[in-house]
């Protein structure tokens, strides 16, 4: 999971689908999808369902059904990351190492290496948008609630099988959520949509980290061990039961706007044929190589940097989560931005190069400095914050549009199987040779990436430098054949 | 159990490798019936230009001494005067270059009410039991090579009633030729001028608290120690050493440093020590080294540990009590242990939210302290 918010930002593609969008040389693609209009006669609102926040054709009803929207996943992204928040109370609590540890996350990614390809097939064919966004919910907030329940009877077991029932709900929930936006927002607010649902994402992270441990704190008074560590988790899951609720609520409200605006139900549109991925490009496996090997070094970091802070940096509980949340709070506010930059300079290969640069920088100071964490983990959430913004299009760019959802999800599937597997090797890595090792570990992956990245960045700064003397030459040298200067650069081209 | 690791180090000129002798107990002792009890352990580290003898002596306040030596100096131990707990009973043929050691005259039971895990003058109530209380048994001695020896002495005994099996304090002490580094957590750094000590308190569950013969609780679940609730260990430690003493000076100093780089300690990134003015001013001198690490479970887990806290605030020593008058330290020192190079202070084990020492099933903990001032030299900080 781009709870890895990998979901919300492949919500880029419906984006690119129905708005214009640049790939790296400028060049504008449209494309339409979304719900269809059904004839017939209008339907005439009056009394109280034709006021604005009951009537479809107003705005405002819109934009209560956006508020539904933004909540709907919240609860799954602040109940992700309890484990990070928690992670020495539970290491304590349960008597668990952190290779166990690890293995809450990473069971929640093991599903969906296969639901990505077909969470978007299950809500058009099997259950529906409304029907679909409530099961996926429920499961949601049904694992929460078996995996606080494991914590209440010390068994470690029942929170692993929680944290796995979590997984199949939270990322299929996060294709529903994009479905409901397209549906909504087509050919309206989309964009800032998506930015909004994406920073929603980011604060219900950051509402985790920086809450959790009051909430353990306070529920220590009354109770001891691992029961505190249940309840506490139990009381995180009321977030999901609210994030059920909306959906409940969501799915009341799309069903009166598809009667009165005489609307289809909404579907994915995505096209899911996995014989397309053997005509994949070599740079998609390229593109999905370096998405893994990004996220792995900032999603099991991320979980396990608690334990970090307090070791290395000599911080409290409370104060190590607040800087494990700040790449989030940062990225709720640094996307939409990150985004508009990469719109209007493209270049999204150069932006990715640099988003990772930094990042092996950050880790570089939290490896081999005493620097305030605060500072790296600042800079680390605004590269990722970039690269999140210029990677996920870049596929979009090379794949043609009926082979986007396989694409995308295989990309998904690739980071979820990379982060199930790197999040029990980081814990096993932590308990036999410490976090020096384990953040060389995630700077080699960093590294991996600008060495697959430095022939593209080198090609697309060299095109740029001969175009640039092209441009040059001829008006120096009064070069007046177009043709040529067309030759020269598909020449370097090909021979690149 | 709680397993805590030292290594006890004294810098004698360039650390050359030493040829290390095998363990002689009781050495020189004849006749006597206490030679067939453990009283002192001696290995000597023979390098190119000096020796280095490893004392060891169980009895009384268990002391730990590194003494450095001209070659071919010999250890004399007077051993009537010896078992009478007399001054200067141990000697060498030629006055020591250098002394350093330890000793502990005591554990400390306490009450950690507010769960600190930490002793400090405030604390109560507590329960002081004197090392004179326990009886030791040397369980196996290690000599595979001329540049190793290890002991490993266990007690037997607890006020003259044998403890249950699994109730014990167990010390395993080493002595090294080469330079290297520890084989088990936390793989401390040692050098052919240190010796390796590890302390492990295992299921010390004792009632002190009972007048009659029941003073040991065989029970393996446990939620307190003697009627305390919130039980923790401590113990005294007094540290010692032949430097001249300038009053106006401080001899002996806690430091403390952090390293980038805890590999060989997983999740540790302090290391702790303690210092004589030669060794801060010349690089002569003895030192104590340690992570700040207690493991609760012998496959030393850092999931599963605790602290040991130091009280960095030293002082002298101003009375030798009676487990200290028992012990080698005061064999060796005699009277002059008093205004020696002294200081004293108590360690304590536990931290916030560990669930004290008497916790669930099987009361663990493990002390691991490693004396070596070449770690810092050899163990780069990046």
């Amino acid at each position: 999971m781009e709870k890895s918010t990998g979901s919300h930002d492949s919500s880029l593609e419906e984006e690119r689908e129905v708005t214009p969008s640049t790939d790296v040389n400028g060049v504008t693609e449209h494309h339409e999808d979304g719900p269809t209009e059904q004839e017939g006669e209008e339907v005439v609102l009056t009394g109280c369902g034709a006021s604005a926040c009951c009537n479809p054709q107003r705005g405002l009803y819109r934009f209560i059904g956006l508020l539904f929207m933004c909540f709907l996943s919240f609860g799954s992204y602040f109940c992700y990351d309890t484990p990070g928040a928690l992670q020495d109370h539970i290491k304590e609590d349960m008597e668990v190492n952190t290779t166990q540890f690890a293995s809450l996350y990473s069971l929640y990614s093991w599903p969906n290496v296969v639901l990505c390809f077909i969470g978007g097939f299950l809500i058009d064919r099997i259950f529906g948008i409304r029907w679909g966004t409530i099961i996926f919910s429920s499961l949601v907030t049904l694992g929460q609630f078996i995996y606080s329940l494991g914590g209440i009877v010390d068994q470690f077991w029942l929170m692993q099988f929680g944290r796995f029932v979590f997984g199949i709900g939270g990322e299929s929930l996060a294709v529903a959520q994009n479905i409901y936006t397209v549906s909504w927002f087509k050919g309206k607010e989309l964009n800032t949509v998506f930015g909004l649902l994406l920073s929603m994402a980011r604060v219900g992270s950051t509402v985790n980290f920086l809450t959790m441990i009051p909430i353990y704190n306070w529920v220590n008074n009354f109770a001891d061990g691992y029961r505190t560590l249940g309840i506490s988790l139990m009381l995180a899951g009321i977030t999901c039961v609210f994030s059920l609720a909306c959906a409940i609520i969501l799915g009341l409200l799309d069903k009166r706007r598809s009667e009165v605006l005489r609307l289809d139900s909404a579907k994915s549109g995505e096209k899911v044929r996995l014989s397309d991925v053997l005509s994949f490009p070599l740079s998609f496996w390229l593109l999905s190589i370096i998405c893994v090997s990004y996220y792995v070094a900032i999603f099991p970091f991320i979980g396990l940097a608690k334990v970090f802070f307090m070791r290395k940096f000599d911080l409290d509980d409370t104060t190590s989560n607040a800087v494990s949340s700040i790449v989030y709070i940062i990225s709720a506010f640094a996307s939409p931005l990150m985004g508009f930059v990469v719109d209007r300079t493209g270049r999204n290969i150069l932006w990715v190069f640099i988003a990772v640069i930094f990042s092996l920088g950050c880790h570089a100071m939290l490896t081999f400095t005493f620097i305030n964490p605060f500072i790296p983990m600042s800079i680390l959430g605004l590269a990722y914050s970039l690269l999140a913004s210029a990677l996920w299009p870049m596929v979009s760019l090379i794949i043609p549009e009926h082979q986007l959802g396989t694409a995308y999800g295989m990309m998904q599937s690739v980071q979820n199987l990379g982060l199930a597997l790197i999040s029990m090797l980081a814990g096993l890595i932590v308990d036999k040779k410490g976090y020096l090792v384990l953040e060389i570990f995630y700077m080699v992956w960093l590294c991996d990436i600008c060495w697959r990245h430095r022939c593209e960045v080198l090609k697309q700064q060299v095109q740029h430098c001969l175009k640039i003397v092209i441009n040059v030459s001829t008006v120096l040298l009064g070069m007046p054949n177009q043709s040529f200067k067309i030759l020269i650069f598909n020449h370097y081209l090909s021979s690149s | 159990m709680l397993r805590w690791r030292l290594l006890l180090m004294v810098m004698a000129g360039m650390t050359t490798a030493r040829n290390v002798s095998q363990p002689d107990v009781n050495p020189q002792c004849e006749g006597l019936p206490e030679c067939e009890e453990p009283w002192l352990i001696h290995v000597v580290a023979t390098g190119n230009n000096d020796s280095i003898h490893h004392l060891w002596g169980i009895h009384g306040a268990p002391s730990f001494l590194v003494v450095t030596t001209s070659l071919d100096t010999g250890l004399n131990v007077t051993w009537t005067d010896f078992i009478k707990f007399s001054p200067l009973s141990v000697t060498f043929d030629e006055k020591p270059i250098h002394i350093f050691g330890f000793s502990i005259p005591n554990l400390i039971l306490f009450d950690d009410t507010d769960d600190s895990g930490t002793l400090d003058n405030s604390t109560e109530p507590y329960i002081v039991v004197p090392m004179t209380n326990f009886y030791w048994e040397i369980k196996e001695v290690f000599n595979e090579s001329t540049r190793e020896s290890a002991v490993l002495m266990e007690t037997t005994k607890f006020q003259d009633k044998p403890l249950p099996m699994e109730t014990k304090i167990s010390f395993q002490i080493a002595a090294y030729g080469l330079e290297g580094r520890s084989t088990v957590l936390p793989h401390l750094l040692r050098t052919p001028n240190s010796a390796q000590f590890d302390m492990v308190l295992d299921h010390l569950v004792l009632n002190l608290n009972t007048t009659d013969d029941e003073i040991l609780m065989e029970v393996k679940e446990t939620t307190d120690i003697s009627g305390f609730k919130k039980a923790r260990w401590a113990m005294d430690l007094i540290i010692f050493s032949s430097e001249p003493l300038n009053e106006e000076e401080k001899g002996i100093e806690f430091s403390t440093e952090k390293s980038l780089d805890d590999e060989n300690t997983p999740g540790v990134f302090h290391l702790d020590q303690i210092t004589t003015k030669l060794a801060r001013t010349t690089k002569q001198g003895g030192y104590m080294q340690w992570r700040p690490v207690s493991y609760l479970s012998s496959d030393r887990d850092i999931n599963l540990s605790t602290d040991p806290n130091i009280d960095g605030n030293f002082t002298s020593l101003t009375e030798i009590s009676i487990a200290l008058e028992e012990s080698l330290a005061y064999a060796v020192f005699g009277d002059k242990l008093e205004s020696a190079m002294t200081a004293q202070t108590k360690v304590s084990f536990g931290q916030k939210k560990d669930k004290f020492y008497a916790a669930k099933t099987t009361p663990h903990g493990l002390l691991a302290l490693d004396m070596d001032r070449h770690q810092r030299k050899l163990s780069p900080r990046w």
